[in-house]
């Protein structure tokens, strides 16, 4: 079941002429790797254009959201699969 | 049965997304996939209504208005996930935009039904089958191969969608005129759109069951029994023709109003007072964005409802909320409800005419309503709130620092009466 953890992460992205794809991410200390962005949609936080990632490492799955607004990301929600 | 006379060859499809909410959920977290999962307004309460499920539960026997507590006891293996209405209404816009370059012609029916006019637009790809394929291609291609849809192509609008139902998840029914008579023999008469529990029970006393049944029946004592024009169109579409819409439909849509079901009963007076400013601020919201204003305010908290008329017609939350708990504070309401809606009517285009005598104190109010839609605009709609929404530090703590449940938006919260609003 997903978590709810709002928490910013260090992620390391590649920007192609249409779109940027986060491929690692770093958070709690541990790096995740980005094996496969499943779907991703935007929102609107006043003038702020909020992109949301759901992506999944092959276990985890991961909602991440940049702010290109302010540049910033952060880890939204959690569902951790079995350790 | 032939094709009605007087009437050109159109054709219509209509793209119906399976499992709308679950299946999207699903596409994005690939460990729910394969698995029974229902969406909820909150994971809180039993009896919180689980508004949409996966195919997997409803293989299992879920229907829709079930409870949370009534889906898991046919379903002990069903995962309860929060719904993201922000994720739906994107998808919805995505989607409208897949449609938009097969036809211009595209008639949104709800979040996750369209019926597409293909008449003018189907030699470009060299065929209805064809143009139905293209559209799911690109919605696996735009939104992942976990979401589908069932098409249905037909003459007319009602045709389409009754053969959408026919194949389902994923599925693609081509009819002609020629098909319909047979189609019409199997079909039971609740199954056209536009027939449900109001006029269900009148036609099986006329013995009308199927529509084959309808299409036999005689027009005239239809609009006898139904009035002229409903009568006249129950004939319609007992001949698979759609029902004569009413004309010069306004382009204002009749009410904004939003509606939430809390996940816990509502007893105190400070809590109901939260909720109706909460859903008087997401309906002002609307209306200001889309430059409204309504005259008359309707609000309800379960089985009591109220209707004012505002002096001046506003978009202001503040206002409307105010007028709102005037009335319905006075009037006795039946404290632990959990239902609770806000309507403002008698729209208008515009931002509303300033009063020649208004008062220095008005002037302030509409200058800060002002103020407070600029700030909102430029960082979200509730950054700033009134005092009445506070609550003390122990509270808060005792929720985990979470935000209080009242804030959290309601699922498909926002309900349009006729006009379709730009996209957000």
């Amino acid at each position: 079941m997903s978590e709810i953890i709002e928490e910013p992460i260090e992620v390391l992205a590649s920007f192609s002429a249409t779109q940027v794809i986060p491929r690692r991410f770093r958070w709690h200390g541990r790096t995740y790797t980005v094996e496969r962005v499943t779907f991703v949609h935007t929102t609107r936080d006043g003038r702020s254009k909020l992109f949301h990632f759901s992506v999944t490492d092959g276990i985890n799955y991961f909602k991440l959201c940049l702010n290109a607004e302010t540049l910033t990301w952060r880890l939204s929600e959690l569902d951790a699969g079995p350790s | 049965m032939p094709a009605p006379p007087n009437t050109r060859p159109r054709v219509f499809l209509h793209v119906d997304m399976n499992a709308y909410f679950a299946t999207l959920e699903q596409q994005a977290n690939p460990r729910l996939r394969n698995t029974p999962i229902g969406i909820v307004g909150s994971l809180t309460g039993g009896r919180s209504v689980v508004v949409a499920a996966s195919y997997e539960a409803k293989r299992a026997g879920f229907e829709n208005g079930m409870t949370m507590t009534e889906t898991k006891a046919l379903c002990p293996d069903i995962q309860f996930i929060v719904g993201d209405p922000d994720k739906y209404r994107w998808t919805h816009n995505t989607l409208t935009d897949i449609f938009e370059r097969v036809t211009p012609s595209v008639d949104v029916f709800s979040i996750d039904e369209s019926f597409l006019d293909i008449t003018g637009s189907m030699h470009l790809f060299h065929g209805p089958r064809n143009a139905a394929q293209h559209i799911k291609r690109d919605i696996r291609h735009i939104l992942g191969d976990h979401v589908t849809c069932s098409i249905g192509i037909a003459p007319t609008k009602l045709l389409a969608k009754l053969v959408s139902g026919l194949k389902k998840p994923d599925g693609l029914v081509h009819i002609t005129w020629d098909d319909i008579s047979t189609l019409f023999r199997q079909t039971p008469i609740e199954a056209l759109c536009g027939i449900g529990r109001r006029l269900s029970p009148t036609l099986h006393r006329l013995r009308i069951h199927t529509a084959a049944d309808l299409c036999a029946y005689p027009r005239t004592e239809l609009q006898k029994i139904f009035g002229p024009r409903m009568g006249y169109n129950l004939h319609r579409m007992g001949h698979g023709l759609d029902p004569l819409l009413h004309t010069h439909p306004s382009p204002l849509p009749q009410s904004v109003s939003h509606t939430y079901t809390t996940p816990h009963d509502v007893v105190t007076t400070a809590d109901a007072k939260k909720v109706l400013y909460k859903l008087s601020e997401q309906v002002g919201n609307r209306m200001r964005r889309a430059g409204l204003t309504g005259s008359r305010v309707a609000a309800s908290f379960e089985h009591t409802a109220v209707t004012t008329h505002l002096p001046r017609p506003t978009n202001d939350g503040y206002r409307i909320f105010r007028s709102a708990w005037a009335r319905l504070a006075i009037t006795p309401f039946r404290s632990g409800f959990r239902h609770a809606g806000v309507m403002v009517s008698g729209i208008r285009q515009g931002h509303g005419q300033r009063s020649l005598f208004q008062s220095p104190r008005g002037k302030h109010e509409e200058f800060l309503t002002q103020q407070i839609g600029k700030i909102r605009d430029r960082y979200g709609d509730w950054t700033i709130l009134r005092g009445l929404f506070l609550e003390s530090p122990t509270d808060r703590t005792a929720r985990g620092n979470r935000p209080h449940p009242y804030f959290l938006p309601p699922v498909g919260g926002f309900v349009e009466r006729t006009a379709r609003f730009e996209k957000t």
